[in-house]
């Protein structure tokens, strides 16, 4: 079953016929026989890729593929123009403007597929880099974002083996929580461990015992 | 009896080359003729809008007609009338109508035998009975 849709726009009734021809295995196809009459079908279908003759009357491929280049919502589809093989540099000038290529009349069938093929292929792949990006920046502002919360505690830092002061770069001493608060988003409540507090305890009472009776 | 199709040729001036038309459609016979059927009134509005845009000297229009005759005489393979529509594109972009002048009698003559070919060509083969 074809997913993916063509717009054919050509002012040429026989010539959209063999385009459909050997194009309809593989694909949907939409027609349009005017510029305007593809502007009011692109208003409520947007195809996958848009092969789009040049001369036509009223409104010109040139005019019409910058008219849809206009709409953001389908300034990023393939446009192929369709032409015949010896005009070179109306070639030259379809390429400058930005289309992705030119389809020849008379139209080769596996030339006209592969054309559509790769440009298709060229255009999901294009998609998908899109996304990975728009992914990745995303991904990046975040990691940015967290790089910034968090302060490194890294390499060899002088510490008294008695006090437990650390020497900072400016060679002061400071009490290793001060150290560890500057150095980090880490915060201190204080509080007594159990060895400490026993220790506190003993030396109380060492101090009491050695206190004169006040008696 | 069906008429046989004209020798396939790289020759531009081959009126018409069926076997070109069968390729691009890849062997869809029935189609083909279909084609063809329906290309025998684009000519012939082709040819008049031609001569029309010429009395009236309009180069622009004409340079539009010649070119869109000329993509479709080489889509159903009518070689020697692609080969007039492009004489006539570029002098209709070189705006000498003067040459245009001269040069549409023979894109009236190449298109009536060339119309005479396609009315006489049967691609369908013959339905077994």
């Amino acid at each position: 079953m074809p997913t993916k849709t063509i717009l054919i726009v050509d002012d040429e009734p026989l010539s959209i016929r063999i385009l459909q021809h050997q194009l309809e295995a593989e694909y949907k196809i939409l027609l349009a026989q005017s510029g305007e009459e593809a502007l009011k079908m692109l208003s409520y279908a947007i195809p996958e890729i848009i092969l789009l003759d040049i001369l036509m009357p009223d409104m010109d491929g040139y005019a019409l593929y910058r008219k849809i280049r206009q709409q953001p919502e389908l300034g990023e589809i393939p446009i192929l123009f369709v032409t015949c093989l010896e005009n070179q540099e109306s070639e030259a000038e379809g390429l400058a403007l930005g289309a992705s290529d030119y389809i020849h009349k008379p139209f080769q069938p596996d030339l006209v597929r592969l054309r559509v093929k790769n440009h298709l292929a060229l255009h999901d792949q294009r998609k998908l880099l899109l996304r990975k990006n728009a992914q990745l920046e995303k991904l990046n502002i975040q990691l940015q974002q967290t790089t910034a919360q968090v302060k490194l505690l890294e390499g060899i830092i002088p510490i008294c083996s008695y006090c437990h002061k650390i020497r900072d770069d400016q060679n002061i001493w400071k009490q290793l929580e001060m150290y560890i608060c500057e150095h980090s988003d880490a915060c201190f409540s204080h509080g007594i461990c159990p060895d400490c507090l026993a220790i506190q305890r003993q030396s109380i009472k060492n101090k009491q015992k050695s206190k004169p009776d006040s008696m | 009896m069906n008429a046989k199709p004209a020798v396939a040729s790289s020759s531009p001036a081959v009126l018409f080359d069926p076997t070109a038309l069968l390729e691009r459609l890849e062997g869809d016979h029935e189609f083909a003729q279909e084609i063809l059927n329906d290309s025998v009134d684009e000519i012939l509005a082709f040819v008049a809008q031609l001569k029309s845009d010429c009395a009236s000297l309009n180069a622009e229009e004409l340079c539009h007609s010649a070119h869109t005759l000329k993509g479709m005489a080489a889509n159903i393979g009518a070689l020697a009338l692609r080969e007039e529509a492009y004489q006539i594109e570029t002098c209709a972009r070189a705006q000498d109508l003067e040459k245009i002048h001269q040069l549409l009698p023979a894109l009236e003559d190449i298109a009536t035998r060339t119309l005479l070919q396609i009315r006489g060509t049967n691609l369908c083969p013959p339905k077994p009975s």
